[in-house]
């Protein structure tokens, strides 16, 4: 009995200290994951666009040329164009087939005076003037990814034709194409063999981005990697994010029982995780912004070398409503705590001045000119 | 006996051939945006077209010269859209068939749900069941997807995708071809009605027995619930069931206008299954605002359904959103 009581004090002991060691370490991990986030500058974030007399409904990129601003409209198939004071001008395109019309057009690049449409509806690139003027158009499935150089040459990802890049002229004429294909096991691990096959053209989705002097950046939608190649399409870089951000990202991707939860999904592929949206250059200093899904900035210099990652906070109540979300994978718990009126971006321009715009690519939609405590 | 059963089960089988077989035809030749489509083998179809002005008791049309065909095509592997495109083109249908507005739905296999719709007869336009697939592989859409054709009155495939699209493109793309310009509604307006102001005189269809009259005649009410929605399918639902909740509450009877993007026999249908009175509920007949976005008077993003309090003369006491409203009536504040 003494015994007895001897070993369950013993245990209680053991229980106690095992116990108390755990709660030690996971508070220890907790706070260091919060003073890593914490200690990351905030980036204030002002609605724009709010007051002009027409507003997309549905915005997916801001671009400027000119002084004028042209926002392209994917829900309402159309290009709107502002002045300088942010007031409506006009508006390029309807919804159709024709020319000059669009159907659901996903994204747009300006160059030399032209406008480039990915219009993913109606499964074509279609270039206009700036006017709207109907210049040419080439058939294209589904890509995401769009990007032209100074030649005028169409740059996308396409992991269907078994290429990484390609590079089409403006009529569709298919250039060359560059870079190498992943395999999901060559970027998360071996044990994760078995995936290779079934995400084959997911783990090869990129977002393309070019710099002033031609050089293509590509950022990896489901791998945290960005590449950086030559005008030819050599390889100058390849570097990984690092960070909680992306360790919580990637943590998504490498699960499959959070896979099942995922809401936004791509087409072609049951693969819907995100490691990042996107990539845009900043053309002052050629710095590298990666916009990851849960609203972190993650920031390169020209090099590839990591120079700050700014955290999402909810800085800015417009209306009143206005809340940015965080690691948003349960899209649906999310929309239930903010009543669907949680900001996730989805698309990042630096303009020449260094203005920077986000892009809300789910409801509320909306655009908003982001501001950094210090200049990166 | 026997022989009256045969030869009903042999006149089915041909009719159904007939019909199946006029579909692949029509289909195969005239599927391509550009390519002429045949004006005679397809009316056929719309024999059984029930025309919301007959049910209204107004004059009916002269014949439509400015004829468009809506065909929606819906494989086995996209369910998700389908019920609410095809409720959705009911409504355009109801809004623009007398503009010329014919609408043809295809359902890929078996599929209850929809065949449940034309049953109830939610939907008044023809519903064609491609049991062998035969008209997906004329049209060349691959296995189980969607697709939309929108034929011109000179018989052309003017625009077509086999592709995602849900009502709110159906409505832009009907009234881009039948009107000529689409509505886009401005998602980050305020609400446009003021307080002090006089609630739009706006022409009502009475739910219940499809009368027609001003808002001005109803006065009794001082509590007006306005329900908009730029996917009035997708919402239909789950507004009814927030009103359900509000309508057991003792004291409230508020008038109910739905904008004319609802569609009249659903809000009925939906009603009647949750037990709701639908005494004071109406749809809009004509548009609630002539600004660009032409069924709200609120927005699309912002507030898509507004509770408004009136005096007696229609003057607007408050206005809000759905949510305030209700975080008011909640919190017991709401009188």
């Amino acid at each position: 009995m003494r015994w007895r009581t001897k070993q369950h004090i013993g245990l209680m002991w053991w229980l106690g200290l095992s116990l108390t060691t755990g709660a030690c370490l996971a508070v220890a991990a907790g706070t260091a994951l919060v003073q890593q986030r914490e200690t990351s500058p905030p980036m204030r974030l002002v609605p724009v666009f709010q007051e002009a007399e027409v507003k997309p409904v549905e915005p997916r990129r801001v671009l400027q040329h000119d002084g004028e601003y042209f926002i392209l409209d994917y829900k309402a198939s159309r290009i709107l164009v502002y002045d300088r004071a942010m007031k409506f001008e006009r508006s390029i395109g309807s919804v159709g087939a024709g020319p000059s019309e669009f159907f659901h057009p996903d994204d747009f690049v300006i160059r030399n005076g032209l406008i480039y449409v990915y219009d993913e509806g109606n499964h074509r690139i279609q270039v206009l003037d700036l006017g709207g003027k109907f210049i040419n158009q080439f058939r294209l499935p589904y890509t995401r990814g769009l990007a032209v150089n100074s030649k005028g040459e169409i740059l996308v990802g396409q992991p269907e034709e078994g290429r990484l890049v390609s590079a089409y002229s403006k009529d569709g004429k298919l250039l060359r194409s560059f870079g190498e294909l992943k395999s999901f096991s060559g970027v998360y691990g071996e044990q994760h063999k078995d995936k290779d096959t079934k995400y084959q053209t997911a783990i090869n989705r990129v977002a393309l981005t070019v710099d002033s002097q031609d050089f293509v950046y590509v950022t990896f939608v489901v791998a945290p990697i960005i590449q950086k190649y030559t005008p030819e399409g050599e390889l100058v870089f390849e570097t990984r994010l690092r960070g909680p951000s992306v360790d919580l990202l990637t943590h998504y991707v490498v699960t499959e029982a959070m896979a099942k939860k995922i809401v936004v999904q791509f087409m072609g592929t049951d693969m819907a995780n995100l490691t990042a949206w996107e990539s845009s250059i900043d053309p002052r200093n050629g710095n590298i912004f990666a916009l990851l899904p849960d609203n972190a900035l993650y920031v390169m210099n020209g090099e590839g070398e990591q120079v700050a990652i700014f955290t999402p906070r909810p800085v800015e109540k417009a209306r009143g409503y206005v809340y940015v979300r965080r690691a948003n994978y349960s899209n649906a718990m999310m929309d239930r705590i903010y009543r669907g009126r949680a900001l996730m971006f989805g698309r990042i321009t630096i303009l020449s001045d260094g203005t920077t715009f986000m892009v809300a690519l789910f409801p509320p939609y909306g655009i908003y000119r982001m501001e950094l405590p210090e200049q990166v | 006996m026997r022989l009256a059963w045969q030869l009903k089960a042999t006149l089915t089988a041909a009719v159904f051939i007939t019909l199946n077989l006029g579909c692949l035809w029509i289909y195969h030749y005239y599927s391509q945006q550009g390519h002429e489509f045949p004006t005679s083998s397809i009316l056929s179809y719309g024999a059984s077209a029930v025309h919301v002005l007959d049910r209204l008791g107004l004059e009916r049309p002269r014949p439509i010269e400015n004829r468009w065909w809506l065909i929606l095509y819906f494989g086995e592997d996209s369910r998700r859209w389908a019920i609410p495109n095809l409720k959705y083109a009911q409504i355009l249908y109801e809004r623009f068939h007398t503009s010329g507005l014919h609408v043809v739905g295809v359902v890929a296999g078996s599929f209850p749900e929809a065949q449940r719709l034309a049953e109830l007869g939610l939907i008044a336009f023809p519903l064609i069941r491609d049991r062998d697939l035969a008209i997906a592989r004329a049209l060349g859409i691959s296995s189980g997807l969607d697709a939309c054709l929108f034929v011109d009155p000179h018989n052309k495939v003017r625009f077509s995708t086999v592709d995602f699209f849900d009502p709110e493109d159906l409505r832009q793309l009907t009234e881009k071809f039948l009107l000529g310009r689409a509505s886009h509604s401005s998602p980050a307006a305020e609400i446009r009605l003021q307080e002090g102001e006089h609630l739009p005189d706006i022409m009502l269809v009475r739910i219940n027995d499809w009368r027609l009259l001003q808002l001005d005649e109803i006065r009794t009410p001082r509590l007006f619930i306005i329900f908009t929605a730029t996917c009035p399918v997708c919402r239909l639902s789950g507004y009814l069931d927030q009103y359900a909740s509000i309508e057991r509450r003792e004291g409230v009877r508020p008038l109910v206008i739905f904008s004319q993007n609802f569609s009249r026999d659903e809000i009925l249908f939906e009603a009647k299954k949750r037990g709701i009175d639908t005494s004071y509920f109406y749809v809009a007949a004509e548009a609630l605002d002539d600004t660009e976005d032409p069924y709200s008077w609120s927005t699309s993003g912002g507030a898509e359904v507004l509770v408004i309090e009136t005096d007696y003369d229609g003057t607007i006491k408050r206005v809000e959103s759905w949510e305030e409203w209700m975080s008011r009536w909640e919190g017991g504040t709401s009188s």
